[in-house]
C-alpha cells in the first residue's frame, strides 16, 4: 500500500512465502493475489488466485479466508437461487473481485460466472453467466444469467449499482443493466 | 436492493475480436476494439478503462478517448503526455479524489504510473522500470515492485496494490 502522506510503501498482507496461512497481515501468506476491492468499512477483499480463494484483510490488519475451500467446481453455484454460502464454495479459477455497498462480486474465469456475495450473510448468488458450457454466446438484451462468457476475467461495480464485466477473449465489456432506473440501486 | 442478479445484459464497450482497427479516440465505445482489464469511475460518471496497451476514458455519451498509450516512450521515461507514452502489460487502474489516475504495468515492467488529470502528463509513482522484485517497505523513491496487478484507492491518501 502506498502511503502518500509519508511517500512510503508498506506491506499490509503477505510474508513473501507462497501459501495460505491466515493471521496478522505480514505473518499471513498469500499465493498469487490477483485482484482487490476495498469496502467502505476499509476491509480489503482479495482474490488469492493460486489456491482459488477469496480472502480478506480486515481494517485491523488480520488476514482471513472468506471462501474457496480448494480449487474445484461447485455445480450448485450454477443454480441462480442456490444460496450457497461462500465459506463452503469451491472456485475453479476466481480471477477478479469488485464490490459496492454490502455486496461483492467474484468473476470466475473457468466457470464463466459472476457470483454476488452478500457480505453480512455470506450467501452467494449467481448474477451473470450460464456456466461452463459451449457454445459461447454473445447476445445483447437477454438475462445476464443466460450468457455463456468466453474468459470472464474482470468486473467493476459502478456508482449506479450496475456491474460491468470484462470478457477478455471477446475483447468486450458487458454491463448488467438495472431493470428499472427508478429503483434504488444500492443496498 | 440488488438489481443486477440475472438482469438484462448489454454490450457496453467493444465489438468483439473482429480484427477491426483500434478506434479509441473520439469514437463510440461500442465500435472500439479494446481489451479491458480493469475499470474505475469518477463521480461525474466517466469510466477509466485499463487494457494491456491503452488507458482509455469513456464519457457518459459512450465516446471513448485515449488517455495514455500508443506512443513510444515507455515507463523508463517520465514527463510525457499520455499519448506519447508506451504501455506494456497494463492492468490496474484507480482514481484518487483529486482526479489523478493511477495505473499499473505488470510483468517485466513493474511500475505504478500517475496521470495528471489536467495536463495528462504521465510519471512513475513507484517502481523501477524493468526491476520486478519486491524490495520491502520503504520510500517510494527506492521501492521496487513484484508484479503489480489491480489497484484500489482508499481515501484520503492511500493506494492499495495487489502484487
Amino acid at each position: 500500500m502506498i502511503e502518500f502522506a509519508s511517500s512510503t510503501i508498506r506491506t499490509i498482507a503477505g510474508n513473501g512465502a507462497c501459501n495460505v496461512a491466515d493471521g496478522a497481515g505480514t505473518l499471513a501468506s498469500l499465493y498469487y493475489p490477483s485482484s482487490i476491492w476495498v469496502s467502505s468499512s476499509a476491509d480489503v477483499y482479495f482474490i488469492d488466485a493460486g489456491y482459488c480463494k477469496v480472502r480478506k484483510v480486515s481494517s485491523s490488519g488480520i488476514v482471513s479466508t472468506i471462501g474457496g475451500t480448494s480449487c474445484g467446481y461447485t455445480p450448485a453455484t450454477v443454480t441462480p437461487s442456490s444460496g450457497v454460502a461462500v465459506s463452503s464454495a469451491y472456485f475453479w479459477r476466481p480471477q477478479a473481485i469488485c464490490g459496492r455497498g454490502n455486496n461483492f462480486y467474484i468473476a470466475t474465469q473457468t466457470e464463466q460466472l459472476l457470483l454476488r456475495v452478500n457480505i453480512p450473510s455470506g450467501i452467494m448468488t449467481r448474477s451473470a453467466g450460464f456456466g461452463f458450457t459451449l457454445p459461447y454466446s454473445r447476445t445483447d438484451g437477454i438475462a445476464a444469467t443466460s450468457i455463456t462468457f468466453n474468459n470472464l476475467d474482470g468486473c467493476y461495480a459502478n456508482l449506479q449499482g450496475d456491474v460491468m464485466m470484462m470478457e477478455s477473449n471477446n475483447a468486450v465489456v458487458w454491463k448488467i443493466v438495472s431493470p428499472t432506473s427508478t429503483q434504488p440501486l444500492l443496498v | 436492493m440488488i438489481v443486477s442478479d440475472g438482469a438484462i445484459i448489454d454490450t457496453y464497450v467493444g465489438m468483439s475480436n473482429t480484427g477491426c482497427a483500434n478506434r479509441m479516440n473520439g469514437g463510440p465505445a461500442l465500435n472500439s476494439q479494446v481489451n479491458v482489464r480493469t475499470i474505475t469511475q469518477d463521480t461525474s460518471g466517466n469510466y477509466y478503462m485499463m487494457g494491456p496497451n491503452y488507458l482509455t476514458k469513456m464519457v457518459s455519451n459512450g465516446t471513448i478517448y485515449t488517455i495514455a498509450g500508443g506512443g513510444s516512450y515507455n515507463a523508463f521515461y517520465n514527463g510525457f503526455v499520455g499519448t506519447y507514452v508506451n504501455i506494456a502489460y497494463g492492468h490496474g487502474v484507480a482514481l484518487d479524489t483529486a482526479g489523478t489516475i493511477y495505473y499499473s504495468e505488470r510483468s517485466g515492467y513493474c511500475v505504478i504510473r500517475s496521470v495528471n488529470p489536467s495536463t495528462l502528463v504521465v510519471n512513475t509513482v513507484v517502481g523501477n522500470y524493468g526491476t520486478c522484485n519486491n524490495n520491502g517497505d520503504q520510500s517510494l523513491f527506492l521501492a521496487t515492485l513484484g508484479d503489480p496487478w489491480t489497484l484500489q484507492y482508499h481515501p484520503p491518501n492511500q493506494l492499495l496494490i495487489c502484487q
